[in-house]
Parts: C-alpha cells; structure tokens; sequence
C-alpha cells in the first residue's frame, strides 16, 4: 500500500469536519422526536433526536443534540408556554440546529431554536388522530357504558405515590365521614415512559377487577405539563375498554385530553374526583336514610292496618259469640218453657196408663165376679168347670161373695 | 216390693203382660186373684214412683 495515499485520522476527520462546514452554513429546520433528554450539572441540555420507521418503532435515523445552558432556560421557558408541555421524551419538535461536528466527539447538531406551534400542531394532530382511530373501531363509548356502581367504595388509584394530586385526593377522601378503601397503583405519571406504565397499571388492575367499583387516574397538582401521553392512542383504547369505569382528575385547564374524552367521568383535578366520590356517597347515604325512613312508615302503615283487621275481627267474633248464645238461649229458654209441659204431659200419660191398667184389673177380680152372684164351685179344692166333674163329687164347695158354705151333692153319679 | 230394685218400665211390662193374659182369657180362676193382686200391686208402686217423680221434677222446675 502506498504511503503517499494515506491521511491520519485527525486529517480525516478535519476533512469531513470542514465538507460539514462548507455543506450546513447556516442552520437548518430540521423536524425529529426527541427520545432522551437530559440536563446535567452545568445547565447544559443533552438530547438524543431520532426518526421513528413507519411503525413507530424501530427509529431509521439518530444524532445526539444539545441546547447550551446559555440558550437552555430561555427556549424551554417559552416552549412550554406555548404548548403547554415541557420539552420532553416522547414529543416531535421543529428545531433549528446548526451542524456540528467534533473530532473527538462526531456528529452532533446545536439547537438553537424550536418552533412550539409545530409540536402543538403535531400534538394536536396525534390527538385528532387518537380519537378518530377510537371512533372508529366502536370503542370510543365503552367505559362511558360501563355501570357505575351506586356505591363506589373500592377504587384502584393509579398515580405516582409522590405526586402532589394523590396527596391531595386520599387527603379529601379521608375528611369525608366516609369509608373509602382505596388501593394505589404505582405508574410514572409525566415523560416518554407515562404511557407505557399507566397502560402496565391499568392491565394489572384488570386482573383483579372484582375487587374494585371503579378505577380513579390522578396526577399533577394543577401545574400545565406533560399531557401528551394522554392522547396517545394506547393509554386512551384502554381506558375506553376498561372493564371497570374510569374516572380521571388529570389536572390541567386547557383542552380535554382524549383520556379524559373516553373515560367514564372526566373531573378538572384530583380533588374534584374526590369530592365527587364523596357526594355519590352522600346521595346513596340520603337515599339509604330516605328509604329507612320509608320502610318505617311502610311498617308502621301496615302494622296500623293489621291492628285495625285485628280489632275489627276481635269485633265481629264478639258479635258472633254473643249471637250464638242468644241463639242458644233462646232455644234453651223455649226447651225451658217445653219442658214442664211436656214433662207433665208424659206424667199425665203414665197416670192415665195406670188407671186404666187398674180398670182392667179390677174388673177382672173374682171379687167383683161374686158380687155380681157369680159362684166358685169347688171340689177337692179344685174349681169345677163342668156339669160333669160336678157329678163325680159328693161334697162341694161354694164360695159367694159373703162367704164359703160346703154342700152334700144329692146327685152325684153311681158309677163308681 | 223392695223400692230399691223397683224398675218402672218392668213394672209397667208385668202389669201389660197381666192384662194381655187377661184379654186372652188365659188365667186360671184359681191363679186370678193372685194375679190381680199382684198387677194391683205394680200399679200402685208405679203411681208411688210417678208421684215422686213428678214431685222431684216439679222441684227442679221450679227452682229454675
């Protein structure tokens, strides 16, 4: 190899350094995502820019960037004014850089400019895109649907423990005379890593769903920051699908997020969701304490009524009762009155029976017979009731009705 | 007659079953006298019980 055609490294790199030079004059318009974003000690802002692929994945192009503090304060200052939202991971800026590059360190480019109406109009176009995409499978009323529970107790929380919104939420949670139970998820609630982790909570609250009446998303304490993540397509398609329904008190008083669109209700802060909570309790509270109130009235209604059922039954048994015994003692007083008279008849009867048993035994009497001047012919002792057996006797008796006198018979038979 | 053992509605019995005999012409002359002596009898321990009786009864009606 010849040694004429050779150049060292630094000569390389002043030559591409210096083409860079004479290639970018002045600054460019370059529009990127910024996918990492660090200030460090010095105030100085280091990023890395890249191009997304056309799936949103796989980045097709990459350079580290930096923002000097000199420029720094000033720029993000005005930016988030502007948007709304801090320069961030996560979000696609129009930026003006300056090529730079260093033999030592390579290829970086200076910011030293972004245009915030080309991130609120990429923002705005994600957004519009969002809810367009939601309508348009038929899931943009799904958690809208969902029930909410006339007593809403049980309520999964996603937020950052730290964050002032949470402080403030179970704060006038716990001031209610209520009892809430409250379960809190963990989930980076700001950045390019929001998404993805609420998303995390959100499927780790669908395994135990049955625990919960509803699921509560708070963040931020009113400060306007960071809201992107919540018009991105894949927090919003699960929180509209939710199983559960989803309340939000996102904290910002600009426009609606697309999570606040779809989700069952949408309330301005963490303490706003709160206090809805509360005054859902209390109407169910009223409703409970009105519905005692009638289930008394009701008892005392019916109770009042069976009495009066009872009274009146009690009345009519009395009037019955008291008609059978009159009943009863007029038939008495009738077999009273009966009695005597038919006791008396049956007296009279048996007096007239005997009477005339002692006509037909008197007239019968032998006594009677004699006086009438009947006479007993006896012989022997025997009463003869014929000529014949008269013949056969010399001596005979004869009774009259004075007395028994004996006679000889003159004619008795010879034959024996 | 023992008044203990005096049963009206037997003696009321005996003295039809005397009367029948009677009407059937079935007595004895000799047995006659017996007879009537005893229906006698019977009647008049009858008119006895009766006459109680209605005395008893004529008591509880009146005391009602």
């Amino acid at each position: 190899m010849p040694l004429a055609t050779h150049i060292s490294l630094g000569e390389l790199q002043r030559r591409v350094k210096e083409s860079l030079i004479e290639r970018f004059p002045a600054p460019l318009w370059v529009t990127a995502e910024i996918a990492d974003l660090k200030v460090n000690y010095a105030g100085h802002c280091y990023l890395e820019l890249i191009e997304k692929g056309s799936h949103d994945s796989v980045p097709k192009a990459q350079a580290r960037a930096v923002i000097w503090r000199s420029n720094y304060g000033a720029l993000s200052t005005y930016f988030e004014q502007e948007t709304g939202q801090r320069l961030a991971a996560g979000i696609r800026i129009l930026a003006s850089v300056v090529v730079n590059y260093h033999e030592l360190y390579g290829f970086s480019l200076q910011i030293i400019a972004i245009d915030p109406a080309f991130t609120l109009g990429d923002m705005e176009q994600q957004r519009q895109q969002t809810i367009a995409r939601l309508q348009e499978e038929g899931v943009w009323e799904l958690n809208h649907t969902q029930p909410m529970p006339p007593l809403v107790q049980r309520l999964a929380i996603i937020s950052s423990p730290q964050a002032a919104g949470y402080r403030d939420f179970m704060q006038e949670l716990s001031q209610s005379p209520y009892a809430f139970h409250t379960t809190l998820f963990h989930a980076v609630m700001q950045g390019g890593g929001a998404e993805d982790s609420i998303v995390a909570a959100l499927d780790a609250i669908a395994e135990h769903q049955e625990a919960f009446d509803a699921v509560v998303i708070v963040r931020g304490g009113g400060s306007t920051s960071d809201l992107n993540c919540f018009n991105g397509y894949r927090l919003c398609a699960h929180i509209a699908q939710f199983p559960r329904p989803i309340l939000t008190g996102i904290g910002h008083d600009k426009d609606q997020s697309v999570a606040d669109m779809v989700a069952h209700t949408a309330l301005k802060t963490p303490t706003a969701v709160a206090t809805w909570l509360v005054e859902r309790m209390a109407t169910l509270d009223g409703w409970l304490e009105g519905a005692a109130l009638q289930l008394h009235d009701l008892l005392q209604r019916t109770m009042r009524s069976e009495e009066l059922r009872l009274e009146r039954l009690c009345q009519t048994l009395r009037q019955e009762a008291r008609n059978r015994l009159t009943h009863h003692r007029l038939r008495l007083n009738q077999a009273g009155v009966l009695l005597p008279e038919r006791v008396r008849d049956a007296l009279r009867y048996e007096h007239k029976r005997l009477e005339i048993a002692q006509e037909a035994v008197e007239s019968r009497s032998p006594q009677r017979i004699l006086q009438l001047g009947f006479a007993i012919v006896r012989a022997d002792g025997h009463a003869l009731r014929s000529k014949e057996e008269l013949c056969r006797h010399k001596l005979l008796s004869i009774e009259l009705a004075d007395g028994v006198t004996e006679i000889r018979n003159t004619k008795p038979e010879t034959k024996n | 007659m023992a008044t203990k053992k005096f049963n009206y509605n037997e003696a009321i019995q005996s003295i039809e079953q005397i009367l029948e005999r009677f009407r059937n012409e079935e007595l004895d002359v000799d047995t006659l006298s017996e007879e009537v002596k005893r229906a006698t009898t019977l009647i008049a321990s009858c008119r006895e019980r009766l006459t109680k009786v209605e005395e008893e009864v004529n008591k509880i009606l009146d005391a009602e």
